[in-house]
């Protein structure tokens, strides 16, 4: 169960937070929704592709670490080997929630924290989330800067996927997956780029797709899928 | 060369024609085909048949409708066929399915042998495929992932009749270049060749056209009052004259909403009971010569009064329509067809009014004449094939009454008789006794009702065919028994994923379903 609370540097003065890597702390998991602002990083490191919303059907892309819900591949004893990490995994354990003004009704994001979750350290332990004086302590400005990637981003996938579907740019298609030790993985879930849609796009098309930069998004998250094969050899060489 | 199509009235039948003939024609760079719709503006639609066929989804799909504006625009929920309630001894509990999925390896082997030797015990419906199981718990044929037009299991619709007209009529004038006329059409002109020349209008002029579609309900504009093509008259083997029909409030927003037609048969006929998103249609089809109105609504209120409250159900106001059970002797006639109850009518037992529609209206665009000398090669399919539909239909409901063993009324003695059955039928079921309908009882590749939904009757309703000569033998009967098997399983994992019909409408309320 989560303990949601808006975070303020009395309450929270103390707040410490675990900043490794590490499955104990929730890192354990085979993926991760990326928004468009992260993918020309993310697409160096990462299969992206695109999955449906179990409770609305939206499209939103996701970058994979594994091919199970707790396998993350990317996890190994000295942390997180890779030069990207989803802004959705960094904001942990903070997250924005909204503050209602009592006169106005108006609602304003704010900085909030889990307090159960296990990134949550011992007071020895882990990173200040605030300095002595109360100013938010490097760390804090660091969770603050990911939330905004996050929250900026759910509006801009919005447009993205609009744009791709507008266009006609989507497939679905099927993984299927032998590992060298003869275990399967199979699933239907996942849509991506098509290559030919994107080739015989007109040029028109090509004209405003550039213009948002969603042209540009479309060959990024294609180029990503060659992150597969290294995916898979990653697994392949931990079952050794 | 047909270049002009008019199409005279507006209810369902006319705008779904004009969709399915203008997405064809319109999208030629130039229009080769212009399509006009004239409807009387004094005239009230009929708005009953609120039941589809899953061939209605790729109508829609065809026509260029977005699934979630359909199923908002019209109330719409999902229907994954017809639960028969009270129909084989009507003591109170017996109950079958008619669902719109065949059953489990149904076209590689003989689906009643396999039931017959390791399921006899179980219903044919339960065994057939998980589609009953689903419907008794109300649950939708997909969820919101699923794209639109797709679904996990088969399904058709229930929808609100008068929008439906409304979203057609937008979306035809709007989007594919119908032209709307509204006006009454005053007189029809003849040509010298008798074919019709022009509709002479009150306000618009005239209104020329290669092709006219009758579209004028039981008015029979064209077909009926110009050029007198009798009415064959079926009441000898469908004896429901009458209706009552009535709209029910759900007791709250969350009440479950049926995801299938719930026909429960009553003294003197049978009532539908149909659940859209924002209100159930029921109605009371029953013959006036063995119940009088007052009774027939008396038992419509007490059915309603059996899932409301009973103040509720004795408020609502009820409507009366008549039905004359039959169709035109030809549909086609010269430059004229008649599409809808311009054609025929009979009860809705099976839903199978819009789907005629669809299916006619689908004829007259794949084999649209192109020259005025082909049309009567045309005229002679159309009407050879739709005498056959026609005859099918009528058999087909007839079959529901005939294996009935109720006779605890003058009706049910009546209906069951089988001196009441046409010759076609008598035959058929003299057969059935001895091996099931299989695909060669039937003539036409694309059959009205395939020999599924004829196993779904007869041994829903326990109809029993004795000797089996066709079983399947060996290692293949091992491998069929198998995915039945797992077939009965998957309706355990279905029932846990799919959402309710309910909770699925509310989310597509909200959030679109993808055309991926």
């Amino acid at each position: 169960m989560s303990n949601i609370k808006i975070l303020n540097n009395k309450e929270h003065a103390g707040l410490r937070i675990n900043t490794e890597k590490k499955s104990e702390y929730g890192d354990n998991i085979g993926g991760a929704i990326v928004f468009p602002t992260e993918i020309l990083e993310a697409h160096k490191e990462y299969p992206i592709f695109f999955q449906k919303s179990q409770d609305t059907g939206a499209f939103q892309a996701v970058a994979l670490f594994g091919f199970r819900q707790d396998e993350n591949l990317f996890l190994t004893n000295s942390g997180w080997q890779a030069e990207y990490i989803p802004a959705i995994v960094q904001r942990e354990p903070f997250l924005i929630g909204l503050q209602e003004n009592a006169s106005t009704g108006e609602k304003t994001p704010v900085v909030s924290v889990n307090l159960n979750s296990p990134r949550i350290a011992k007071p020895e332990e882990g990173e200040t989330v605030f300095l002595e004086g109360g100013e938010s302590s490097p760390l804090l400005v660091e969770a603050t800067r990911q939330l905004d990637i996050v929250h900026d981003g759910f509006g801009a996938s919005v447009k993205m996927f609009e744009k791709f579907l507008a266009h006609d740019l989507m497939e679905s298609f099927t993984l299927d997956i032998e590992f060298n030790d003869g275990s399967k993985y199979g699933t239907s879930m996942y849509y991506t780029i098509s290559q030919d849609k994107l080739y015989e796009l007109s040029a028109e098309s090509i004209t405003e797709l550039h213009s948002g930069g969603y042209l540009q998004l479309a060959y990024l998250i294609l180029a990503s899928s060659s992150n597969l094969k290294r995916l898979i050899n990653r697994r392949n060489a931990l079952a050794k | 060369m047909i270049k002009n199509i008019v199409i005279v009235g507006g209810g369902a039948a006319g705008w779904l024609t004009a969709g399915i003939l203008a997405a064809n024609y319109a999208k030629a760079d130039n229009r080769a085909v212009s399509i006009t719709l004239v409807e009387s503006p004094d005239i009230n639609t009929i708005g009953v048949g609120e039941g589809t066929w899953p061939t209605m989804r790729m109508t829609l799909s065809q026509i260029g409708v977005s699934e979630t504006e359909f199923l908002r625009c019209c109330n719409a929920s999902f229907k994954q066929g017809s639960k028969f309630v009270n129909w084989s001894h009507g003591e109170g509990g017996d109950a079958y399915y008619h669902p719109f999925t065949i059953p489990q390896a149904y076209n590689e082997t003989n689906f009643h042998a396999l039931w017959q030797r390791h399921f006899s015990n179980s219903a044919y419906d339960a065994v057939a495929n998980p589609q009953a199981a689903i419907c008794e718990l109300s649950c939708a044929p997909k969820n919101i992932t699923v794209p639109e037009y797709a679904g996990v299991l088969n399904y058709g619709y229930h929808l609100d009749a008068g929008k439906f007209g409304d979203l057609l009529k937008r979306h035809c004038t709007e989007k594919l270049g119908v032209r709307h006329v509204s006006d009454n059409v005053i007189q029809v002109v003849a040509a010298e060749d008798e074919s019709i020349a022009y509709l002479k209008t009150e306000k618009s002029g005239d209104i020329h056209g290669d092709l006219f579609v009758d579209c004028s309900g039981t008015h029979c504009l064209l077909l009926g009052e110009h050029y007198n093509i009798p009415f064959k008259d079926c009441r000898q083997y469908s004896i429901n004259d009458t209706a009552l029909a009535t709209q029910v409030p759900y007791d709250n927003q969350n009440s479950p909403i049926a995801s299938a037609t719930i026909a429960t048969a009553h003294s003197a006929g049978w009532t539908w009971d149909i659940g859209l998103s924002s209100r159930r249609g029921v109605g009371y089809v029953y013959s006036s010569q063995h119940i009088s109105d007052d009774d027939a609504e008396k038992e419509l209120r007490a059915y309603i009064g059996s899932s409301v409250e009973s103040s509720v159900a004795e408020q609502l106001s009820v409507r009366k329509i008549k039905i004359r059970a039959g169709h035109r002797e030809k549909f086609w006639h010269r430059n004229c067809v008649a599409v809808g109850m311009a054609a025929g009518f009979i009860e809705p037992l099976e839903a199978s009014a819009l789907a005629l529609v669809e299916l006619s209206a689908k004829f007259i665009r794949d084999e649209l004449p192109m020259s005025s000398s082909t049309i009567p090669l045309v005229e002679k399919r159309f009407n050879t094939t739709f005498s056959y539909r026609w005859e099918k239909i009528i058999e087909f409901l007839k079959l529901h009454y005939l294996i009935s063993q109720r006779r605890d009324t003058a009706y049910w003695c009546e209906v069951s008789d089988p001196a009441s059955a046409p010759d076609g039928l008598k035959e058929l079921l003299e057969l059935w006794k001895f091996r099931p309908p299989y695909h060669h009882d039937l003539l036409h590749t694309e059959e009205i009702f395939p020999s599924a939904s004829y196993q779904y009757v007869l041994y829903g309703m326990g109809f029993e065919t004795s000797a089996d000569m066709k079983a399947p033998e060996g290692n293949s009967e091992q491998k069929f028994l198998r995915q039945v098997r797992e077939s009965i399983q998957q309706a355990e994992k279905l029932s846990g994923s799919l959402p309710s019909n309910r909770a699925l409408l509310q989310t597509i309320e909200k959030h679109e379903l993808q055309k991926i």
